[in-house]
């Protein structure tokens, strides 16, 4: 019998496959076509402070086994969250980690604080990197000075876990990590898209109206893995690998290359019942291979380096 | 899910015409709902799904049919698709048309492949409601002569070059068949939906608008497919919609970008 349960900053999520923010809408959508119950743990959509509209379109185009995206965070706000979503994912046994952004640190400082007596909720995911807003985004999570201060105001209001996504968008994301490590994160979530851009030739205009916009998918497998690998031997913090994961198989390369759980992201929108073939690949390697804890192989690859 | 191809041909020059094995769920969908679809075996390239509306519920066959114009890589890969291929199907997603209050004249106003959503009305409505059918030229409005003949509905066709039926679009050939009271169905390209919700207004009848926006997911997940509600808010047209009252819809913020 294999166990895939993980154990991370004190909770126990019964295998290591999440559903990525954005990707999974509120978990509402999500049960018409998967057993909630099934998956690690569900990562709902960003909220903000206040609701946000998002960016006009278009907002999504695809790219060579890849997906462009410029939502712009449209989200329903962290009121209509806490009383209309997380009552009805209290009716499923699953782990709930909840996406959180604001503009600016009193911003992220507001929507943490909203959580401090939401049982429901077992983590806060401090999204430190959106490529797609122009206030805060990016350019917070590019600097490891302010991604530590949101990442201990987001700890200290919200009294929960806490993890923080990172931006690949970086020369270097080892002191990033070190910095939200520092700070008090419980794990890190590496990493969020990658900023890429596409052209309309016979309008001679960008495709999106901020002109840069965020790659996921397939495409940017490889280059997640590597940011998973670097950050995983800088920090001590559970590394969670997110980045164009479709199979078992991609979710077993990120295990391997230190990452203590996975995110399956774009894979979502193409099958939404993709997660569950995922943690079946995984146990069927597992069972295989006679691995009973997937401890037995997280970082494996570091002892050959 | 997956399927398998019963047929797949070109039924006008660009135009195709794709039946799936469908299941029981899929075969309960209601009129102007719609599927989202790959081919197996495309791997990651081309990536997401494509939707398409259900062109016809195929009960007796225990499938469904598709109509579809070859632009695109994903369609045109799907055109060099035969019968005995799988083929992956998600759905019946969306709304739907609603039901037809009983006593008031329907019309049906299709633009080109626009027409996709409105047969299977109908068809559900057993023939009682005219579809207008236009298009740039016979080419694009002469796959429906089949359907006409099967089910047995009233059609206007209309031809911007006159090569077939009136000289004209589907929103000309409303304004002379339209009259206060009426709802209209309809499907097309964006002006002529910006026609349909102007006459609506200007003529007192109720319309309902199938909506066309790029889409990601097809299931409400991603947020990518919106279009600006009437009450500010941005409408996910995968999940709120695609059919919408052109009352919910904020036309002013709607932008032509294609």
């Amino acid at each position: 019998m294999v166990d895939l349960s993980v154990n991370m900053f004190g909770i126990d999520f019964k295998n290591p496959v999440f559903a990525a923010s954005g990707t999974a809408g509120y978990g509402i959508e999500l049960v018409h076509y998967i057993d909630l119950e099934k998956i690690g743990a569900l990562i709902t959509k960003g909220v903000s402070p206040k609701p946000k509209s998002g960016n006009p379109q278009p907002r999504i185009i695809e790219t060579p086994s890849g997906i462009l995206n410029s939502i712009g965070l449209q989200n329903i706000g962290v009121k209509r969250l806490i009383d209309e979503v997380l009552p009805e994912l209290e009716k499923y046994d699953t782990s709930v980690i909840v996406n959180i952004f604001g503009d600016d640190i009193d911003g992220y400082i507001n929507v943490a604080g909203a959580f401090l007596n939401e049982d429901r909720v077992d983590a806060l995911e401090v999204n430190l990197s959106c490529p797609n807003v122009k206030e805060g985004g990016i350019a917070f999570g590019r600097d490891p000075k302010i991604s530590a201060e949101i990442t201990s105001a987001v700890v200290e209001a919200s009294q929960k876990p806490v993890i923080a996504k990172l931006t690949p968008n970086v020369t270097d994301i080892a002191p990033i990590a070190k910095a939200v490590e520092e700070a008090g994160a419980a794990a890190v979530s590496v990493v969020n898209t990658l900023l890429g851009m596409a052209v309309d030739v016979e309008t001679r205009r960008p495709y999106f109206k901020n002109v840069t916009a965020g790659l996921s998918g397939p495409a940017i497998r490889p280059v997640a893995l590597r940011f998973v690998w670097e950050t995983a031997r800088a920090v001590k913090i559970p590394v969670i690998g997110i980045g164009g994961i479709t199979s078992g198989k991609d979710a077993l390369e990120f295990i391997m290359a230190g990452a203590a759980a996975v995110q399956v992201g774009s894979a979502n929108l193409v099958d939404p019942g993709v997660i569950s073939n995922v943690i079946d690949e995984i146990e069927d390697y597992c069972t295989k291979n006679g691995i009973s804890d997937l401890k037995e192989i997280r970082g494996i690859i570091k002892e050959e380096i | 899910m997956k399927a398998k191809i019963l047929s797949n041909r070109e039924a006008a020059p660009g135009y195709f015409r794709l039946a799936v094995s469908a299941t029981e769920a899929l075969l309960r969908g209601r009129p102007g709902q719609f599927v989202m679809v790959r081919g197996e075996g495309w791997e990651t390239d081309p990536l997401l799904r494509r939707p398409f509306s259900i062109y016809r519920f195929r009960k007796g066959m225990e499938a469904v049919e598709i109509l579809y114009r070859a632009v695109g890589r994903g369609t045109r890969l799907l055109s060099q698709m035969k019968a005995g291929d799988a083929i992956d199907i998600l759905g019946p997603l969306g709304n739907g048309f609603p039901d037809l209050p009983e006593g008031r004249r329907s019309l049906l106003v299709a633009g080109g492949a626009g027409v996709a959503p409105l047969i299977s009305v109908a068809e559900a409505k057993g023939g009682s409601a005219r579809l207008i059918m236009g298009g740039k030229t016979k080419d694009d409005i002469s796959y429906v002569f089949e359907d006409e003949r099967e089910l047995g509905i009233d059609v206007t066709y209309a031809t911007e070059d006159g090569s077939f039926g009136k000289m004209g679009t589907s929103i000309s050939a409303m304004k002379e068949e339209a009259s206060p009271g009426d709802t209209v169905f309809a499907c097309g390209p964006l002006k002529m939906l910006r026609e349909v919700e102007r006459l609506s207004r200007e003529m007192g009848f109720t319309s309902y608008v199938s909506y066309e926006e790029r889409m990601g997911c097809g299931t409400g997940l991603c947020f990518g497919c919106v279009v600006m509600g009437a009450g500010g808010e941005y409408q996910r047209v995968c999940k709120d919609g695609p059919v919408f009252d052109v009352n919910e819809l904020s036309w002013k913020d709607i932008e032509d970008i294609d």
